[in-house]
This record gives structure tokens, C-alpha cells and sequence, in this order.
């Protein structure tokens, strides 16, 4: 039987009349005059055939299919849609890790005449203060709270709270063990407050980003000493003197002539001190400059580093004793554009009520008519990607470089280790604290970088390490990065809504859990990142315990947060914040956009005379004597799971709907 | 029993049903049709894609058919083919893709999958200028099109 089937599709009859098999069942199907590649390209499911076929097992793979599929839409616009979803899906189901570039600014209050405290203290104070959280005490459940103490306060009531106020948010944090509900806190390096003592501040507590620095709990605080030097330090019933301290010390202790690592009368006769407090060199550190001519400062104090107040405290229940808390906020506000899958997290700090905190900041100089926030901006500008990290220039004002296990030591100049061992500039008057504290600026550098000189290492590499583990999906040396860092200027006395301080700590404790590593979004911003619209925040955020690894509970205590601070907001503000923070798909960019806003901003007004105390791989940071402003820019890994890009973003906020409520 | 296959250009060929079954189509036909001696006409196959299909589905008899869950496998590799089938796939461009097309119509999963992991081959590493070049496709988007593609696509750029 020769039977055919011709190209109309008619049905066939065999010569009993009945139809043919084969048409009853008719496959026939007309032929596609258009070349074959033609059709197999035009034909949607054989385009997805192929596609699936190219490889994308691996981040590296997952590019190349993406190039293939990128270049195979392009074939015609008949499958474009089809591609499109294909590719996309694929593309997506691949992890991706992300870097975030984020920035700190750190504020440290000027040295103030803060005059007769209730104590009695009735000389010139210097209060060296770090901006601490108004809520770290409230926030860990802490004994006392940082915005009850006020200025002058004695040591008998700083030390009910001494241990909670001087152990910095950062550090309650960093005790807070890995595994609770709280992962360590870092991104921040603490100088622990303060001083009361004329020329004498100190700084401890250096808490560094956790991807930067191995968290070893805090050492067991030895008893201050000193070597008494007559004439350098009088001291009064009120006051804790060098013989005070002395007769304090443990037989732990290193002898006096090794306490003081360093003692040098200069110039112009101020005598500087260098102590270490622990037997960390890392952890506690004490630089103190007493100027020996300055009789107007009949009553001399020396804090402690926060470790060892309980200590002290103990034994020297009329000591002036006194940490100073000084209202640190960093709410920030976040972005994330997804929309052409670019990842973009914007975040703006904001400013803080006033507070107790602040009040007594303001007390101490350290919210004083300066505002540090209005003085000084970090800003950014449009980032062009780079293939290959920048290659970075010094714009340090001084010489000497140091090389902290950074790769960059070349750049490292704001201050040598012998700038410690100098006299300090400035004319050692003892109420010209202001002035003081701008020449002990740079000393604090140089002791901050030998400081972290072993930690950094530590942090480089347990950062390494973590590279290694992931390079899985860091393997691509390239990268998608679009960003700027712009950190506007804020102006001061807006009223507050907030974000908690701490909020931007969240999304770097959980770099491996992208379910964690949410950020707000707010659709109020433009393309470019910027804000249309600013709002305040307070400090006042509330704990950030509690399952962190639960969304859930995640959003809902933001969203307590939240609440709290429009309840406890009293409209005023202290200081102004501003950050941006942004995703960057991939560490080179990522890096580059660091060191482009590095460098922007100290080619800016407000960023002359600082210099980099700290360049590491992940971080960069500047200390500007002339702000008292420690400018910390980092990035972290994290993983973006791109499959559900709206769950990487935590919730839509609106701070019309914020400032409304409130 | 044979199966006359009838090409589109109206040559018979005689195989053997259990190599004609390798192809779901005429699988699925034969089935419903019964034992009958009517030749399958293959209207869309030439004569000399047909005669490349018959030989790829005589080597092939033997195996095990595809399981479905094993062919979905989203990452698919396209260095996997067989010695055999590479070789079987070294034809010009147009017979390339002529077999692929030959394979979807007649169903016949094997065979469509070796020549879309040629194909894929065959893409991989080229810009999308080469690729169009190596098909002899014709861009029809727009410069204006193409510039909104890639910018829509930005995503996809691993640069």
C-alpha cells in the first residue's frame, strides 16, 4: 500500500472506503521553509533545551550561562520572553554572595571644661568619650543605665553602673558568646570613656568588626598603677592619686617602670604616660598626659579602662572615678533595589534624642554647640566599577607608614608608633582641653594602630579563612558592582524616629545567613541611592536580644524598636548620623567602592587632616583630628539568596507613615 | 515486523519496529493504530535527516529508555556525549539542526538531547555576534531593542 500523505493534511481512503491508519492518526505537519537554525532558535522549547544544557553548577559556570544566554536572546526577539525566564530562573537558583560596604562614623567628644561636677571635682575635666549607644545598657539588661549618670558623678555611683557603663555597647556585645541570641556585635572600634582628669584621657576597648578581629574575651583587668612622679599629678582626698593607685596593686601587676612603657617630659612640659591596663596589649591600653605646670588642676583623676572599674571601685569607693557615656547612634535607614537585580541597600543613620545620654553628653562637651555630625560628611560620589582594586594613594598628612598585617602600609602615615613616644603638641595647658585633645589625637592614633596591629591579624586571617570556605562562590575576581558611598550631610535639631543603632550591626553578624542579613527597605529612595527625604532617629532602640535567626522575631523587635523610640523620642536631637551602606556582588568591587569613598572623603572639606589609622583588606579607617571623627569603612560578605530576592528585603518603611504615627 | 517510514520527500524506509519505536511518536502511533502494514508518512523529515535519524536509532536500540526525573535534571551537562554520538553529530550546521528539529517532531528524546548539547557546545564562549554569524541568524532587534535587552539583563552580567 502505497499511501502518502500530501502537504494539505487530507484524509485518506483505502479502497474498502475506510480510512488510511496512518491518517486516522495524522502527523503530518507542514514543513518549515526557514533554514533550520532559524527554527530551532524560534522554537521556544528547543531554545530551552539547549540552554539547560549549558553549565551552571557554579558561580563561574553561572556566568557563562549567562553570557550564552544573554547571547542567545539576541538571536531573535521571538523567544526573548522565553529566555528571559529561563536564564533568570536559572540564574537565581544559584547563591550568590554579596559584599556590603558599610561606614561608622565614629564621633569622640572634645575635651571640655565641664566645671564642677556634683562630686566635687572642681577642676578641668577632660572627658575623652566615645559615642556609645544610649541603650547598651538597656539593651543587654545590664545593671544601671548609661542616661542616669551625670556628669561629676562620684565613683560610689559610677560604680553601681560602672561596670555596665564602662563596658561599652560594643563590648557587651562582644561578650555576648556567639550562639545565643545575640551574635556578637562589631564593626565598631570603642574608645572607652573617659576622664576627668586635666590632660588625661585614655582609651580602651578596642572592639573591632568581627570579620576583622578574633573576639577572645576581655582579660582579667589588673589593678591601675603608676609611677608617681611628684609634681606631675596632685591629687586630693576626692581624687585618685598615683600613690592611691599603687598602693591598689596586685602583686600581678607589673612593676611600675613596666607599667609605664613610656614617660617624657616635653618641650613644653607636659609629662606623657603610657599605660597598659591589662596584660593585653590589644585589649586595654592607657595614654595620659599630665601637664606638670598646670597648678589650676588641683584635683586629678584617672578613670580606668571599664574592665577595671568593679575592681577599683571595690577599694576606692571616693575616687573620682567616672565613665562618661556619650550617646552613640548609628539607626540607619536601608535600600534595596532589586528591580534589575542589582541589590542596593542604602542607609542613613540617624540623629539621636536627646536623651539623657546626650544631656550628659553635652555636659562633658561631647554634644557641645560643635556638633560633630554637622562638621563633618562623609561622602561619596558615583562609583565606576573597577576590574581590579584601586591602587591607593597616601593622603595622610604625615610620613611615617606603618604596616599593620595590611598589604597597604604604604598608606598608613597618620601616625608612627614615635609620635607616642613625642611630646605632645599643644602646649600641655590644662584647660585648653579642646587643644589637648587635638594633639593627642594622633597619639591615639598611633596607639589605636599598634593596637589592632595583632588583632588585624588575627582578622585577616579569619577572614581568609572564611574566603577559602566560600570561594566556592567567590571564585569570579570580577563583578557586578554598581555603587557610591554617599554619606550626606545631616543637619541637627530635627526630631527623631529611629532605627536602632545597632540595626546595622544585624546584618553583619549573620553574613552567612541570608535569611538574616535583611534590610530595610525603603522605597522612598531614587536610583542613585540618594534620599529623598530624611528622618530621625533615636538612640534609643531597644534590645536586640532574643532569636535573631528568626525573621520573625527579627522584624518584630524592629518593629518594637521602632515603637519605643516614637514613645521615648522627646524630639530633640543630639547629633546627626548619615551612612550608606550597599550590596556589591563581589569583593574587588566591593573593595574598590571602600577605597573610593576612602579617599573621597578625605579629599573633601570635611575630611582633611584625618588620616588612615587602619587599612586592612576589608576596611579602612580614618581618624580626623580636627572632627574627632573616626571613620570606619568595611565590607562583609554575605550570601544573597537570589531565588527570593524580596525576602532579602525585611520589610517596606515608610518614615512619612513613621514620623506620622509619631 | 518493519515499519515503512515515508520521508517528506516521499522515500520509503524500512526499519525495524523496534528501532521505529525509539521514536515516541511512531511509538504512540503504532500503538494506536494496530498491526498494519500502511507506511508512516514523516512529512517534516527529509529524506536525508531520516536516513540520519534511522541510524542513530539502530545504534541506540538496545538502550534502556530515558527516565523522566533523570532527563529533568537541571544541570545538565553538555560534555557528557557519547563517543558514538559525537561523532554522529560531526555534520554541517543545517544537518545539525535539521536532526534536532527531526528528533523534537518525531520525539525522540536521546537524540534531541545530543544535538542540543552540540548546539550548546557550539555556543558556548562565542559573543552573541559569533553565534548569530555561526547560524547565519539575523539580528531583528532594534539597536533600540537590543540596548533595553542588555540593560534589562544587566543582572546577568558577571563582568
Amino acid at each position: 500500500m502505497d499511501t502518502s500523505t500530501d502537504n494539505n493534511d487530507t484524509t485518506h481512503f483505502d479502497n474498502g472506503g475506510n480510512i488510511d491508519p496512518a491518517a486516522q492518526i495524522n502527523i503530518a505537519q507542514n514543513r518549515d521553509d526557514r533554514p533550520a537554525p532559524v527554527v530551532v532558535m524560534g522554537t521556544a522549547e528547543l531554545v530551552n533545551h539547549i540552554i539547560r544544557y549549558l553549565p551552571a553548577s557554579s558561580y563561574r559556570s553561572c556566568s557563562q550561562i549567562n553570557r550564552d544566554w544573554r547571547s542567545a536572546i539576541l538571536f531573535t526577539s521571538l523567544n526573548y520572553m522565553t529566555f528571559n525566564t529561563g536564564a533568570q530562573q536559572s540564574f537565581e537558583s544559584t547563591p550568590r554572595r554579596i559584599f556590603i560596604l558599610s561606614a561608622y562614623i565614629l564621633q569622640y567628644s572634645e575635651a571640655v571644661d565641664t566645671g564642677l561636677p556634683v562630686g566635687g571635682v572642681s577642676a578641668n575635666q577632660f572627658v575623652f568619650s566615645c559615642q556609645t549607644r544610649a541603650d547598651s545598657v538597656d539593651s543587654y539588661g545590664s545593671s544601671g543605665s548609661n542616661s542616669d549618670h551625670k556628669s561629676g558623678e562620684s565613683i560610689g555611683h559610677t560604680g553601681t553602673s560602672g561596670r555596665s557603663s564602662g563596658m561599652s555597647h560594643l563590648q557587651r556585645h562582644h561578650n555576648h558568646q556567639p550562639g545565643h541570641d545575640v551574635e556578637p556585635y562589631h564593626s565598631f572600634h570603642t574608645y572607652q570613656s573617659s576622664a576627668i582628669v586635666p590632660n588625661v584621657y585614655y582609651k580602651t576597648g578596642i572592639q573591632l568588626p568581627s570579620h576583622l578581629s578574633s573576639p577572645p574575651p576581655l582579660p582579667p583587668p589588673p589593678i591601675l598603677a603608676q609611677q608617681q612622679r611628684p609634681g606631675n599629678v596632685s591629687a586630693t582626698d576626692a581624687t585618685l592619686t598615683t600613690d592611691q593607685m599603687l598602693a591598689f596593686r596586685t602583686p600581678l601587676l607589673p612593676s611600675p617602670r613596666e607599667f609605664w612603657t613610656d614617660t617624657e617630659l616635653s618641650s613644653s612640659g607636659l609629662h606623657r604616660h603610657e599605660a597598659d591596663f591589662s596584660n593585653d596589649l590589644h585589649r586595654s591600653s592607657m595614654m595620659m598626659a599630665v601637664d606638670p605646670t598646670d597648678n589650676s588642676h588641683s584635683h586629678t583623676q584617672i578613670l580606668l579602662p571599664p574592665h577595671g572599674l568593679s575592681t577599683l571601685q571595690q577599694q576606692q569607693q571616693q575616687s573620682m572615678l567616672r565613665v562618661v557615656p556619650c550617646p552613640y547612634e548609628l539607626p540607619i535607614e536601608g535600600s534595596i533595589q532589586y528591580g534589575q537585580s542589582i541589590a542596593m541597600l542604602r542607609k542613613r543613620s540617624r540623629t539621636s534624642s536627646r536623651s539623657a545620654h546626650s544631656a550628659d553628653s553635652n555636659s562633658t562637651g561631647g554634644s557641645n554647640g560643635n556638633e560633630p555630625s554637622s562638621t563633618s560628611v562623609m561622602q561619596g560620589g558615583s562609583y565606576i566599577p573597577h576590574a581590579s582594586p584601586i591602587k591607593e594613594e597616601s593622603s595622610s598628612p604625615s610620613g611615617s607608614a606603618m604596616a599593620y598585617g595590611s598589604p597597604y602600609a604604604a598608606g598608613v602615615a597618620s601616625s608612627s608608633s614615635s609620635a607616642m613616644m613625642s611630646p605632645v603638641g599643644g602646649g600641655g595647658q590644662g584647660s585648653s582641653s579642646g587643644q589637648m585633645s587635638r594633639s593627642s589625637g594622633k597619639e591615639l592614633a598611633s596607639e589605636y594602630q599598634r593596637a589592632l596591629l595583632g588583632q588585624n591579624q588575627q582578622q585577616l586571617q579569619q577572614w581568609q579563612r572564611e574566603q577559602q570556605q566560600d570561594i566556592m562562590m567567590d571564585t569570579t575576581s570580577g563583578g557586578e558592582m554598581r555603587g557610591y558611598t554617599d554619606l550626606g550631610r545631616r543637619s541637627s535639631g530635627t526630631s527623631s524616629a529611629s532605627f536602632p543603632a545597632h540595626y546595622n550591626q544585624h546584618q553583619h553578624h549573620h553574613p552567612h545567613h541570608p535569611r538574616n542579613d535583611r534590610h530595610h527597605h525603603y522605597p522612598h529612595h531614587d536610583q542613585a541611592g540618594n534620599p529623598i527625604e530624611s528622618f530621625n532617629q533615636a538612640s534609643t532602640s531597644s534590645s536586640i536580644g532574643g532569636t535573631s535567626s528568626h525573621h520573625h522575631h527579627h522584624r518584630q523587635q524592629h518593629q518594637q524598636e521602632r515603637q519605643h523610640v516614637r514613645q521615648q523620642q522627646p524630639g530633640g536631637t543630639s547629633r546627626n548620623w548619615s551612612m550608606t551602606i550597599q550590596t556589591y556582588y563581589y569583593q574587588t568591587r566591593a573593595f574598590n567602592a571602600m577605597i573610593v569613598a576612602c579617599r573621597e572623603h578625605m579629599l573633601s572639606s570635611e575630611g582633611q587632616g584625618g588620616a588612615i589609622v587602619e587599612k586592612t583588606e576589608t576596611s579602612r579607617i580614618i581618624w580626623n583630628e580636627t572632627t574627632r571623627q573616626e571613620h570606619i569603612w568595611t565590607i562583609t560578605s554575605t550570601l544573597m539568596d537570589r531565588t527570593n530576592p524580596g525576602a532579602f528585603v525585611e520589610a517596606d518603611y515608610d518614615p512619612h507613615s513613621e514620623m506620622d504615627s509619631a | 515486523m518493519p515499519v515503512i517510514l515515508v520521508s517528506s520527500d516521499n522515500q520509503d524506509f524500512k526499519v525495524d519496529k523496534e528501532v521505529a519505536e525509539r521514536s515516541i511518536l511512531i511509538k504512540n502511533m503504532l500503538e494506536d493504530v494496530g498491526e498494519s502494514d500502511s507506511p508512516i508518512p514523516l512529512p517534516n523529515v527529509t529524506a536525508a535527516v531520516l536516513t540520519k535519524v534511522i541510524e542513530y536509532c539502530e545504534h541506540h536500540r538496545n538502550d534502556p529508555v530515558q527516565v523522566p526525573e533523570e532527563t529533568d535534571d537541571p544541570r545538565k551537562r553538555s560534555n557528557d556525549i557519547e563517543e558514538w554520538d559525537m561523532k554522529f553529530m560531526q555534520v554541517d550546521q543545517e544537518m545539525l539542526f535539521e536532526i534536532i528539529l527531526a528528533a523534537n517532531y518525531l520525539d525522540i528524546k536521546p537524540l534531541l538531547d545530543v544535538g542540543c548539547k552540540t548546539v550548546a557546545n557550539i555556543i558556548k564562549g562565542k559573543t552573541p555576534e559569533e553565534i548569530r554569524k555561526a547560524f547565519n541568524i539575523v539580528n531583528d532587534f532594534t539597536p533600540e531593542e537590543e540596548a533595553q535587552i542588555k540593560k534589562e539583563n544587566e543582572w546577568a552580567e558577571d563582568r
